[in-house]
């Protein structure tokens, strides 16, 4: 037991790369999750003490409560608020799913190993849990501390500017023990998840098959119709391309769900005041608290954006250490330098199609799904063509693959062949 | 009763399309004590039959028995305490664990079988394989030979009915190649250690007590040679 734990410590220590993504991508994620869960909770309490305010001090808590049920802001935020907060868990889940299997899976020779000297499944269970485990005891608390600090301060500005405005209203900070629960028990339940079904799979393949994966090159005999068609555009590079996409694009799966939820998170986040403001005329004086709410959605909005792309860099970033022994047998038989850049420049296009596509779909969802929200909650609406948004996610998606490609082909400048040859072995 | 009875062994897959016969109905015995080389042409099966003995993969059909014991009846905790305690595998590429030093590696099977090492016995085996300086040094400071003697002495901690050797001298140099063998061999003869070790060169085999020879699949020659 006691070398087990010394193993998985210096796994995290030896792995100290991968370690510090796998935290970052916990820390994020949870953060995002306080933020946007604060967020909608902040936004609802600030609507109510609105409502609130605008009633006479006669008010009865009956008629209070009328009138929040029937404000359709409250409604609307209400929807809103388990809508969003819906899609960042699911962002957060899978990136940090995303990053642990690919963690794990690297070490299948590790597990391998062990299983020759007669680790049994409980054993090699325990290395990877506690090196998990490891990871979230750094990762969640930094989260947190990441996160309540720009809930505090979003909410304290806009508590001080209605309260200037004359609203007699109270602190909006809204950070209660269930959002901090939610973001921990979401942090722990994805790398535990990924922790564990990566476990079950190792326990399904044989020692030998295990020891096989240590060259990275897992062999697919899935083809895309899409192959001959590369094949005819780009020659042996564009198939190559292809059915390399195909071969990696179920390790990548969730961060590509990730990446394409958080541009739906984007363009529904942008689209939010336009739907809110469509059929209402902001009331004087409150030019300026609109503003400021929409400043507040649109920083963490691009908050979670840019934690996707960051996640989405990472995490791509390991393609290429996962594959260098795939370029490397490329080079030893003769392949073009000129041949290589030319797979990666394709697969990195193929890969960005894709990306920007689920996206695209998800959005044009989302702009349905708020157009329709704005409609049940009582305000007569038409749907918003969000073109900008689409277009600024399409950059952020061309710039993403860009600097992916740019350095993939540095990399592949300097890898030094024989070295990575034997790394295969 | 000897020590290693296979009987029958087969094993057969599938790549793509085509059907492989790695092992095609081999049977032989080794008593306790022997040095048995496992010698054939690349792809003529001998590492797919050591994989088998060492239980990391599972037969066709067939039968191993070590010490008695179904090897393929046990269920896959059983098998674990099998590769733990009744066999050391020794591979071409060391395949210690790089985060655990030279006498982390070397007691690991021990550390997962929860017992305490014995520490003369510890000793006894570094000095013999001249590891007494490196036992704190990690796989990435030590040289292939000494990789390897850590390999072997991990194999040997446990005192297992069998050692089993998957070309141990395939990444060393001629010097490294003819020390690791006068190792085993050494191990064979102090410690009455059983050890059948798989091999393509032939000065290797020669240096054995008995050559078994496997061609696809099949085994074409059983010699003893002393």
């Amino acid at each position: 037991m006691k070398y087990l734990f010394l193993l998985a410590c210096r796994t995290v220590r030896a792995n100290k790369w991968r370690s510090a993504v796998n935290i970052a991508v916990i820390a994020c994620s949870v953060a995002m999750v306080v933020i946007t869960s604060s967020l909608c909770a902040t936004l609802l309490e600030m609507e109510r003490q609105m409502v609130i305010c605008e009633l006479p001090a006669t008010a009865t808590p009956a008629e209070i409560q009328k009138a929040l049920t029937s404000d359709w802001g409250m409604g609307f935020l209400l929807l809103l608020s388990m809508f969003f907060n819906g899609l960042m868990l699911a962002v957060a889940a899978f990136s940090i799913y995303g990053a642990f299997a690919i963690g794990i899976r690297e070490r299948a020779k590790l597990m391998a190993v062990l299983m020759t000297v007669g680790a049994n499944d409980l054993q090699k269970s325990l290395v990877t849990l506690i090196e998990s485990l490891i990871l979230s005891l750094v990762g969640i608390p930094l989260g947190l501390v990441l996160g309540v600090p720009v809930v505090y301060i979003g909410a304290e500005q806009l508590t001080t500017l209605l309260f200037k405005m004359g609203y007699p209203v109270t602190s909006f900070f809204t950070l209660d023990f269930q959002t901090i629960l939610q973001a921990v028990l979401l942090g722990l339940a994805a790398i535990l998840l990924a922790s564990v079904i990566s476990i079950i799979k190792t326990m399904r393949r044989s020692i030998i098959g295990l020891a096989k994966t240590t060259s990275g090159i897992e062999i697919s005999l899935k083809r895309s119709p899409l192959d001959w068609i590369m094949w005819r555009l780009f020659g042996k590079a564009g198939e190559l391309a292809s059915q390399n996409y195909v071969n990696q694009k179920r390790n990548y799966r969730f961060l590509s769900l990730s990446f394409a939820i958080a541009m739906m998170l984007y363009v529904g986040g942008s689209l939010l005041m336009p739907y809110m403001t469509q059929n209402t005329s902001v009331a004087p004086g409150f030019e300026e608290a609109s503003q400021t709410l929409e400043t507040i959605i649109n920083s963490v909005i691009q908050s979670v954006v840019l934690f996707s792309v960051v996640n989405a860099l990472f995490m791509f970033s390991t393609d290429f250490n996962a594959r260098k022994g795939e370029f490397a047998i490329f080079q030893s038989i003769g392949m073009s330098t000129g041949m290589m850049y030319k797979i990666v420049v394709l697969e990195w296009v193929y890969r960005g199609f894709y990306l920007f596509l689920y996206g695209l779909v998800g959005s044009y969802l989302i702009n349905f799904a708020l157009c329709s929200l704005c409609i049940a909650s009582g305000n007569p609406t038409y749907l918003i063509n969000p073109i900008k948004e689409i277009l600024i996610a399409l950059a952020v998606t061309v710039i993403l693959c860009t600097v992916m490609t740019v350095s993939m082909i540095s990399k592949l400048k300097r890898m030094n062949i024989v070295e990575t040859l034997k790394a295969i072995d | 009763m000897p020590i290693l009875q296979v009987e029958h062994l087969k094993k057969h897959y599938e790549v793509y399309t085509e059907k492989v016969r790695a092992l095609d109905d081999v049977s032989f015995t080794v008593e306790a004590g022997e040095f048995v080389a496992i010698t054939g042409t690349s792809g003529s099966g001998k590492s797919t039959l050591m994989h088998l003995i060492g239980g990391v993969d599972t037969p066709t059909d067939g039968k191993v028995f070590v010490d008695g014991v179904d090897v393929f009846a046990q269920t896959r905790s059983q098998l674990a305490v099998y590769r733990r305690r009744k066999v050391g595998l020794i591979y071409q590429f060391y395949n210690l664990i790089p985060m655990l030093n030279a006498r982390e590696n070397i007691l690991l099977p021990l550390e997962l079988d929860r017992k305490v090492p014995d520490d003369d016995k510890l000793r006894s085996i570094l000095k013999l394989l001249g590891l007494t300086e490196k036992v704190s040094c990690y796989p990435n400071h030590l040289s292939g030979g000494q990789q390897q003697r850590v390999a072997i002495a991990r194999a040997l901690m446990t005192e297992p009915s069998l050692l089993l050797a998957d070309e141990p001298t395939g990444n060393l140099d001629s010097k490294n190649s003819d020390e690791i063998i006068r190792l085993l061999r050494d191990s064979n003869q102090k410690l009455g250690q059983t050890i059948l070790i798989v091999t393509h060169d032939e000065k290797v085999a020669a240096k054995t007590d008995r050559v078994i020879e496997i061609d696809d699949g099949k085994i074409v020659r059983d010699e003893r040679l002393v």
